[in-house]
C-alpha cells in the first residue's frame, strides 16, 4: 500500500505493509529524532504532531495519514536557528539523558500554539502524558513557561 | 560521545538509532513458567520461518555470567532450569525486526513446572532455584560492631519496629539495546546502552572466551540508567555471539516489556529493627534482621546484602550496630542496584523508628537529629569515615523552610535525614588500579581535548569534568572538549555506579589537567625566561604573576611546548586511600567521602477516602563543593520525584508467578501534572578528598524524601506507617504490620 503526506513541509511517499506504525516508518526514514520507548502510547517518547496536534507516533498506523502533514523534532527550527523552545530546554537544564526531549519539546510546542499564556498548570497538564524520569520536570516546566515568554516578545525577568 | 549541545540532544544516537550495513536483528525467547525444568527447545521452526539466519539456546554459551566472581549464577540463555517468567532462554535473528520476532514466535520449549517460590518469606526451605544455595539464602550476613548487648542492656528505652518495602524498578525511558559487529580484523566492536563499559567490556570478554584486548565496547548516547544498565545482559552477549557466527552485524532493543522483566531494581525488604535509646536520648545500639528479596539470581546482589546493613547508622552517632541480612531467592526477575543501592529500605526503617521514638520521648524530630549527627573526622562504629559534613546545616534548611508552615487537620510536616557513598573505595572486580583515569592534550589551537572512559547517563558527568578540567587550566569550559565511550581510545573508568564519577573520575581530571598546566607554563617560562610557578595561566594567555604586562599568548605557550615536546598532552588516575574494615564485607561500606542530605514532607491525608497528596518537599543537600550550581538542583529535582513515585505508586511484583506490572501506566511514575512543589536547598561543605570538594549529587538526596513522606503521614493520621509505598489501604488503616514496641528500663 502507498501513503502520501507531507513531512515536515516535504511531500513524503512510502509503501507500507498492514498495521505498519508510524514511529518505525519515520524511523526507518531516517527521523530518528522520534523515539521508542514503550509502544502503547504510555510514555510520550514517540509524539509527533499530525496537522499539528500531538498523537503517539506508535499508536498511529500509516494510512491514517494519508494526505495529513505530520511535524517531527527534525521539523522544528533549523541547525543554524533553533527553535525558542529549544533553547528554553538547553537554558533552563531541561535536558538530562534527553531521550523524553523530543516528544516534550513538541507537546511543548503544540500547546504554544494553542495557548500562548499558559500557567505552569496548564503546561504540567500539556505535558502528562510525556513521561520525563530524569529531571522529576521542574526545569522541563520552567523551560516551556521561558520559551512562551519569549515567543510573545517579553524580556526576561 | 562527546559534550551534546542540548538544543539538539536527539542528533547525537542512542543504540536504537544506529545502524550498520548489512545489520540484522535479534529477539529474545523468554520464559512463560517462573520455574520449570527445560526438557527440550527446538530451534527448528524458527530456522524455517522466512527471513529467520540463525538461532541459538543456552548450549552456545559455556560459562554462567555475574558481575561479581564469587556469585556467577546467571547463564546468558537459561540452561537445565528456568527461574523466572521473562528469563531469556532462546535467540533469533533475522533479516528485519520483526522476521526476527516471527521466528522468535515459532521456538518450540517444552518445560516442565516445578513449585516456584513467589514471596520471600516463604523462599527459605521451599524448593532450591541453586544447587549451591539449598536453602534460597545467596548469603546469610551477620556483622556485629562494637558492645551491641551491653549496649542494649543499658538502654533507657529500646525501640522496636517490623518495616516492609515494596520493590520498584528503573523505568528509564530508553530501552536497554545493544549492537555488535564481529569485525573482519577479528575483534568485537559492541555499542551498548549501559552505565558500565569497562564491566561490559571485561565481563563479555570472559562469556565469549575472548582476550579482552579483542573487545571494543562503546557507549553512544544513554537514555537514563538509574543503575538499571549496571550488569551485562543477555542481549549484549548473545548480540556479540551472533555477530562472531554470522560475521555480520546485530542489532537488538528490548521492547519496554522486555525491560520491565530484565528489571534489576530495588529489592523488597523486611526489616525488624531494634533501638536502643539512653537517658540522655544518645542511640545506643541498633540492631537490624534484614530480609531481601532478590530474585531468581545473584547479579550485584551480595552488595546490596552488605549495603543494607552497613548504612544503618550514618549520618548518626550510634554506640553500637548489628545486622543480620538475608537476600534470599525467588522466581522472579533479579533486583539489583537502584539508585541509593541498599541503602533506601534501611533508611525508611531507621528514621520511621526515630520518628516514633521522638514522638514517644517528645523529641523535636530535627534537634534531636542535629544531636546525633557525626561531625567531621568522626567515624561510624563499623568505620565509615566522615571527611566533612553538612547534615547540620541541611537540617536547620529544611527546618528553617518549614517552621512558620501551618498544618490543618490531617496535615503535617514530616523529616528524615541521611548519607550516601561518593564512590566505593573497592572495585567490583577485585585489583588496586585506578578507579579513574584521564587523558588531556593541548591543541596549538587553544583546544583542550579530554578522555574519559566514563559513561554519561543523562547526569551530565561529561559537562561536570569540562568543568573540573576548565577550572584547573584556569580556562572557560568551552575551551575544553570531552570525548568519551569507547573503550579502545578512553582509558579505565570503573562506571556509572555507586555516585562514584564526579569525585573519582573528577580526581583523575584534574590530576590531568593540573599536569598539564604545568608543562605548558614550563614551555612559556623558558620562552620568557623566568620560572613556571612565578606564571599563571589565565583565559587564552599566560602572564608573570607580578608583571601583568609580561607573557604571551596561551596558543603560542602551546606551539612552545609541542616544538619541545612533540605532543602535549598528561595523564592522571584516581585510585581511593580508604582502608577496608578488617572483616568479610569489610571492602563493602567504605567510601572516600560522604554526601549528606535532609528532607521535609508536607502532605495531607483524608483518611475516610484513603487519599494522599504531598504538597511541598523540601530537600536540602551536602554535595561538597558544586561544581555546577544547575546541575546539582537538577539531580535532586530528579531524586525528589523518583523518591515519590517510589513512596507512592510504584511497585513491582509478581502476580500469579509474573512481573506486574509490565508497562508505564499501571506501573504509575509520577508525571508532570502529579507534582508536588519541590524546594531544592543545596549545602556547600567542600571534602578534602573531593575533586576541588566536590561530592556527590545523583543518588543521596534520594534516601531522605521517602521516610519524609512517610514521617510526614504518620504525624498526619497519628497511626504508625511500616511500609511503603503508601497504598491507599495502608492510610485507611488497613495491612499495617503493628505499633513498634516500647520497652523501657525499669517497667
Amino acid at each position: 500500500m502507498r501513503v502520501t503526506a507531507t513531512v515536515n513541509g516535504s511531500p513524503f511517499s512510502c509503501d507500507v505493509a498492514p498495521g505498519e506504525r508510524l514511529v518505525d516508518v519515520l524511523r526507518a526514514h531516517g527521523l530518528t529524532g522520534t523515539k521508542y520507548g514503550c509502544g502503547s502510547g504510555e510514555c510520550g517518547a514517540c509524539v509527533v504532531l499530525l496537522d499539528g496536534e500531538p498523537v503517539n507516533s506508535c499508536l498511529v498506523v500509516l494510512p491514517r495519514i494519508e494526505g495529513h502533514s505530520i511535524t517531527t523534532i527534525e521539523g522544528l527550527g533549523t541547525p543554524s536557528v533553533p527553535h525558542p523552545i529549544q533553547e528554553a530546554f538547553a537554558e533552563a537544564g531541561a535536558v538530562q539523558c534527553g531521550y523524553c526531549t523530543p516528544g516534550m519539546v513538541l507537546s511543548a510546542y503544540a500547546l504554544l500554539q494553542r495557548n500562548p499564556h499558559p500557567t505552569r498548570e496548564d503546561v504540567a497538564a500539556a505535558l502528562d502524558g510525556n513521561l520525563c524520569r530524569c529531571t522529576g520536570y521542574v526545569k522541563i516546566i520552567d523551560a516551556v513557561m521561558m520559551a512562551a515568554a519569549r515567543l510573545r516578545g517579553e524580556a526576561l525577568s | 560521545m562527546s559534550t551534546p549541545d542540548l538544543r539538539w540532544p536527539w542528533v547525537d544516537p542512542y543504540v536504537a538509532d544506529l545502524a550498520v550495513p548489512g545489520m540484522v536483528y535479534a529477539a529474545l525467547v523468554r520464559s512463560s513458567l517462573p520455574h520449570a525444568v527445560i526438557r527440550a527447545i527446538d530451534l527448528a521452526p524458527a530456522l524455517a520461518t522466512p527471513g529467520v539466519i540463525a538461532a541459538l539456546d543456552g548450549e552456545a554459551f559455556a560459562v554462567r555470567g555475574g558481575v561479581i566472581h564469587s556469585s556467577r549464577d546467571e547463564p546468558v540463555l537459561a540452561r537445565g532450569k528456568v527461574r523466572y517468567v521473562g528469563e531469556p532462554l532462546a535467540v533469533v535473528v533475522g533479516v528485519s525486526p520483526e522476521a526476527a520476532a516471527a521466528g522468535a514466535n515459532t521456538v518450540k520449549i517444552a518445560l516442565d513446572s516445578l513449585p516456584p517460590v513467589l514471596t520471600m518469606t516463604s523462599a527459605e526451605g521451599a524448593t532450591p532455584l541453586h544447587e549451591n544455595h539449598p536453602d534460597n539464602v545467596l548469603r546469610d550476613i551477620v556483622l556485629e560492631f562494637g558492645p551491641v548487648e551491653e549496649s542494649f542492656s543499658r538502654a533507657h528505652t529500646v525501640f522496636t519496629g517490623t518495616y516492609g518495602y515494596g520493590a520498584s524498578t528503573h523505568a528509564a525511558l530508553e530501552p536497554h539495546g545493544a549492537l555488535a559487529w564481529w569485525r573482519p580484523e577479528r575483534r568485537l566492536w559492541l555499542w551498548s546502552s549501559t552505565q558500565c563499559p569497562h564491566l561490559v567490556h571485561h565481563e563479555l570478554a570472559r562469556l565469549l572466551a575472548l582476550d579482552p584486548a579483542a573487545v571494543r565496547v562503546m557507549t553512544p548516547r544513554v537514555g537514563g540508567g538509574f543503575g538499571g544498565k549496571s550488569e551485562v545482559y543477555a542481549h549484549e552477549a548473545v548480540a556479540a555471539k551472533l555477530s562472531m557466527m554470522l560475521h555480520r552485524p546485530v542489532r537488538i532493543v528490548l521492547s519496554r516489556e522486555e525491560v520491565f522483566y530484565t528489571h534489576r531494581g530495588r529489592h523488597e525488604a523486611l526489616i525488624t529493627l531494634r533501638m536502643a535509646v539512653d537517658s540522655r536520648h544518645a542511640i545506643l545500639g541498633l540492631d537490624a534482621d534484614i530480609l531481601l528479596n532478590g530474585g531468581a539470581y545473584a547479579g550485584m546482589g551480595l552488595v546490596t546484602s552488605y549495603y543494607a546493613g552497613q548504612f544503618m547508622a550514618v549520618p548518626y552517632r550510634v554506640e553500637s550496630l548489628r545486622f543480620r541480612s538475608r537476600r534470599v531467592f525467588t522466581n522472579g526477575p533479579p533486583a539489583g542496584p537502584k539508585r541509593g543501592h541498599g541503602s533506601v529500605q534501611i533508611r525508611f526503617a531507621v528514621e520511621r523508628l526515630m520518628d516514633h521514638a521522638a514522638l514517644h520521648l517528645d523529641l523535636d524530630p530535627v534537634a534531636w537529629r542535629m544531636a546525633l549527627a557525626l561531625e567531621q573526622g568522626e567515624a561510624t562504629v563499623n568505620g565509615l569515615k566522615i571527611g566533612s559534613t553538612g547534615f547540620v546545616r541541611c537540617l536547620q534548611e529544611v527546618a528553617r523552610h518549614t517552621e512558620d508552615i501551618p498544618c490543618r487537620a490531617g496535615e503535617a510536616v514530616g523529616f528524615a535525614g541521611s548519607a550516601y557513598i561518593c564512590g566505593a573505595a573497592f572495585p567490583i572486580m577485585p585489583n588496586r588500579l585506578p578507579h579513574s583515569q584521564a587523558l588531556i592534550r593541548a591543541d596549538r589551537c587553544g583546544l583542550f581535548s579530554l578522555t574519559v572512559g566514563v559513561a554519561d547517563i543523562g547526569q551530565g558527568a561529561l559537562e561536570t569534568l569540562r568543568v573540573l578540567a576548565a577550572e584547573t587550566l584556569g580556562q572557560p569550559p568551552s575551551s575544553v572538549i570531552v570525548s568519551a565511550g569507547d573503550t579502545d581510545a578512553c582509558p579505565v573508568d570503573l562506571g556509572s555506579y555507586s555516585s562514584r564519577v564526579t569525585l573519582m573520575a573528577g580526581n583523575a581530571v584534574i590530576a590531568a589537567a593540573g599536569s598539564l598546566r604545568r608543562t605548558v607554563l614550563e614551555a612559556a617560562a623558558r620562552r620568557l625566561g623566568t620560572r613556571a610557578e612565578d606564571l599563571d595561566l589565565l583565559p587564552g594567555r599566560v602572564v608573570v604573576r607580578d608583571e601583568p604586562g609580561r607573557g604571551m599568548s596561551l596558543t603560542r605557550a602551546i606551539a612552545r611546548a609541542e616544538e619541545r615536546l612533540g605532543v602535549v598532552m598528561a595523564g592522571g588516575g584516581y585510585t581511593p586511600r580508604v582502608e577496608a574494615g578488617s572483616y568479610p564485607g569489610g571492602a563493602l561500606g567504605p567510601s572516600p567521602a560522604f554526601s549528606f542530605s535532609a528532607a521535609a514532607a508536607r502532605v495531607s491525608v483524608d483518611r475516610e477516602l484513603g487519599t494522599l497528596v504531598v504538597h511541598d518537599i523540601w530537600l536540602a543537600h551536602d554535595c561538597g563543593r558544586a561544581v555546577d550550581l544547575g546541575r546539582v538542583r537538577g539531580q535532586l529535582h530528579g531524586c525528589a520525584i523518583m523518591a515519590l513515585g517510589e513512596a507512592l505508586t510504584e511497585k513491582s511484583g509478581l502476580t500469579r508467578g509474573i512481573m506486574d506490572p509490565v508497562g508505564f501506566t499501571e506501573y504509575g511514575i509520577p508525571t508532570a501534572a502529579d507534582l508536588p512543589r519541590i524546594h531544592a536547598v543545596i549545602v556547600e561543605e567542600p571534602d578534602p578528598a573531593g575533586p576541588h570538594g566536590a561530592k556527590e549529587a545523583g543518588e543521596g538526596p534520594l534516601l531522605p524524601v521517602v521516610p519524609a513522606i512517610a514521617n510526614a503521614v504518620a504525624r498526619a493520621i497519628g497511626a504508625h506507617i511500616c511500609r511503603i509505598p503508601l497504598t491507599p489501604d495502608l492510610l485507611l488503616g488497613h495491612g499495617a504490620a503493628g505499633y513498634p514496641t516500647v520497652e523501657e528500663a525499669g517497667g
